[in-house]
């Protein structure tokens, strides 16, 4: 078996997606650092700004700085990104453990909630979610993380499938192993790969959901600096002053193709099919 | 024998519900294993060995499963117990070791970690004691530097090495009797004859029964004392070991006994038995 992270490091793709993922880390934690002033301080005087040497993104409708907004916004993506995905994980991931281990009736109404979870297409499920919980980060967070739960289920269910008939686990039975700890301790282990690659997939996804929910004002309210409340809140100005809604329209992309191409570069490093 | 039987089954049948109808792994099987016996259970693949074992640890899951019956260990009823009291005696009173060596261990835990569990779960042991228990136990299988070894996971050891563990882990709280479910199929000669040495050895240490289930005669032949022929789910000869090489009486046993080369013998092409279960969904 070759050195797995030789085999990423090969990945020119995935190499460009830890990169842009590992700036906007750098960008969430050291945000007051690389932006010292207070994004949310509106100047009316300045409205509208064009890009400048000593501006370089420009300023919004409100006249404030759209590159601190954006500093500042990356830890709010972040938040939810991370946020949403323990959501999923917490609550989608015993769930698929249980489903697929035990089978049976509990199998069949875990998988039938999922069914119905599921036949909503994913943003549309969190947009009827926010409306019955209300706006605000919290909210989307969760509504945003219910939607996640479904996929998570039926992953760590088909795995777990696969996982369960294996020798080890009937050793385990067979050493009269209680089923929690055959659950969590021998089956969840063997089942981590899939699950870290989703959750890295799974964050891009819920930054475009929450960017998605800002963009409609339903999701995280100002004067937050949100990307997609930002780049919602620069639509009127498209044709005049395009860089209001473009720079953070650059940094959802950004940040969503920074997730996806570490996804897939993890996928291919973990799953055992693309080994050599 | 006037002794008590440490586990006696009686009239067993295991059934598998599926969508093709009914299918009898074990039908109505009497077996009995007196204390520090090792009986041997012969027979071809698919006749009903392997369950009878899982049956006997309530390893098949249900459904599909149906088992019927007694299995009577210590003179209480396997069969009737609730979940709960089955696990108790899971690795306890009785441990079961597997045909598969490559896969009968978990390839993210320690060594160390997968036999320590076992004995915390049932010695009730604190971690620290029962990792040192662990690595004694690997020193008994006779795996050199237990205590390296402890640590390392288990794609680092060779197939012979991985079957020491899983006796190691299976003997680790003293059963009263172990289920060996062809522990030396999956392994070469030389490492088979050292994994018979080592069981041998233990049995005696730890007075230990056996339900040693295998294809391999010689294996039986050395181990056994008492062996069961087992064809189609049925018991169609039960023996002393030297009365059945000399004067095997079924002819599923001759079969069995003609089918093993020997040097410098000329066999002719041996007679087929068919395969009962080839074709049970036409029916």
């Amino acid at each position: 078996m070759i050195n797995p992270w030789r085999r990423f490091k090969k990945n020119k793709a995935a190499l460009f997606g830890s990169i842009l993922l590992l700036i906007y880390l750098v960008t969430a934690l050291f945000a007051p650092l690389l932006y010292p002033g207070n994004p949310s301080a509106p100047n009316l005087a300045k409205a509208l700004e064009r890009p400048s040497i000593k501006e370089p993104l420009g300023k919004d409708e409100l006249g404030r700085s759209i590159l601190g907004r954006i500093i500042y916004g990356s830890r709010v993506s972040l938040l939810i990104a991370i946020g949403v995905v323990c959501v999923g994980l917490f609550i989608g991931v015993p769930l698929g453990l249980i489903s697929g281990y035990y089978g049976g009736k509990v199998d069949f109404g875990i998988q039938r909630a999922t069914d119905t979870l599921l036949a909503f297409p994913g943003f549309l499920l969190a947009l009827a979610l926010v409306a019955v919980l209300g706006v605000g980060l919290k909210n989307t967070i969760i509504s945003v993380g219910i939607s996640m739960i479904p996929i998570y289920i039926r992953l760590v269910r088909g795995c777990t499938l696969s996982v369960k008939e294996q020798t080890y686990v009937e050793a385990a039975r067979a050493l009269g192993t209680r089923d929690l700890t055959i659950l969590f301790r021998h089956i969840l282990p063997n089942v981590m790969a899939p699950i870290t690659i989703q959750t890295s997939l799974g964050m891009g996804t819920a930054i475009l959901f929450a960017a998605g929910l800002g963009f409609l004002g339903i999701g995280v309210q100002p004067p937050t600096p949100e990307w997609g409340a930002m780049l919602g809140s620069g639509r009127p100005y498209l044709f005049h002053a395009p860089h209001v809604a473009t720079f953070p329209g650059m940094a959802i992309f950004f940040a969503v193709l920074g997730f996806n191409l570490s996804g897939d570069g993890l996928r291919d490093m973990l799953d055992p099919r693309f080994k050599s | 024998m006037k002794q008590e039987p440490l586990l006696s089954i009686k009239d067993l049948r295991t059934r598998f519900h599926t969508y093709e109808g009914v299918l009898t792994a074990v039908d109505g099987i009497h077996l009995e294993i007196y204390p520090g016996e090792t009986l041997g259970v012969v027979g071809e693949s698919g006749c009903g060995k392997s369950v009878t074992a899982l049956s006997i640890l309530r390893l098949l899951a249900s459904p599909p499963a149906q088992i019927e019956g007694q299995i009577l260990f210590d003179g209480n009823d396997l069969l009737k117990m609730s979940l709960d009291e089955i696990r108790r005696i899971r690795g306890n009173s009785i441990s079961m070791i597997f045909q598969e060596p490559m896969t009968s261990l978990n390839p993210v835990l320690t060594i160390g970690e997968q036999i320590a569990e076992a004995i915390r779960l049932h010695q009730g042991l604190g971690r620290e004691e029962a990792w040192e228990k662990a690595v004694e136990m690997l020193e008994r299988v006779q795996i050199p530097s237990p205590r390296i070894r402890a640590r390392e996971y288990p794609h680092k050891l060779s197939g012979g090495m991985r079957q020491r563990a899983m006796i190691a882990m299976a003997l680790s709280c003293h059963p009263r009797l172990l289920l060996a479910d062809e522990p030396t199929t999956a392994l070469d000669v030389t490492i088979q004859a050292q994994i018979v040495d080592l069981m041998e050895h233990l049995k005696e240490e730890i007075r230990t029964s056996i339900l040693l289930i295998t294809h391999n005669l010689g294996l039986i032949a050395e181990m056994a004392k008492r062996v069961v022929v087992m064809y189609a789910g049925k018991i169609v000869e039960e023996a002393p070991v030297e009365e059945l090489f000399s004067e095997p009486l079924h002819p599923y046993t001759k079969g069995l006994l003609e089918s093993i080369p020997w040097m410098g013998r000329k066999i002719p092409i041996p007679r087929v038995f068919s395969n009962p279960f080839l074709g049970w969904g036409e029916r």
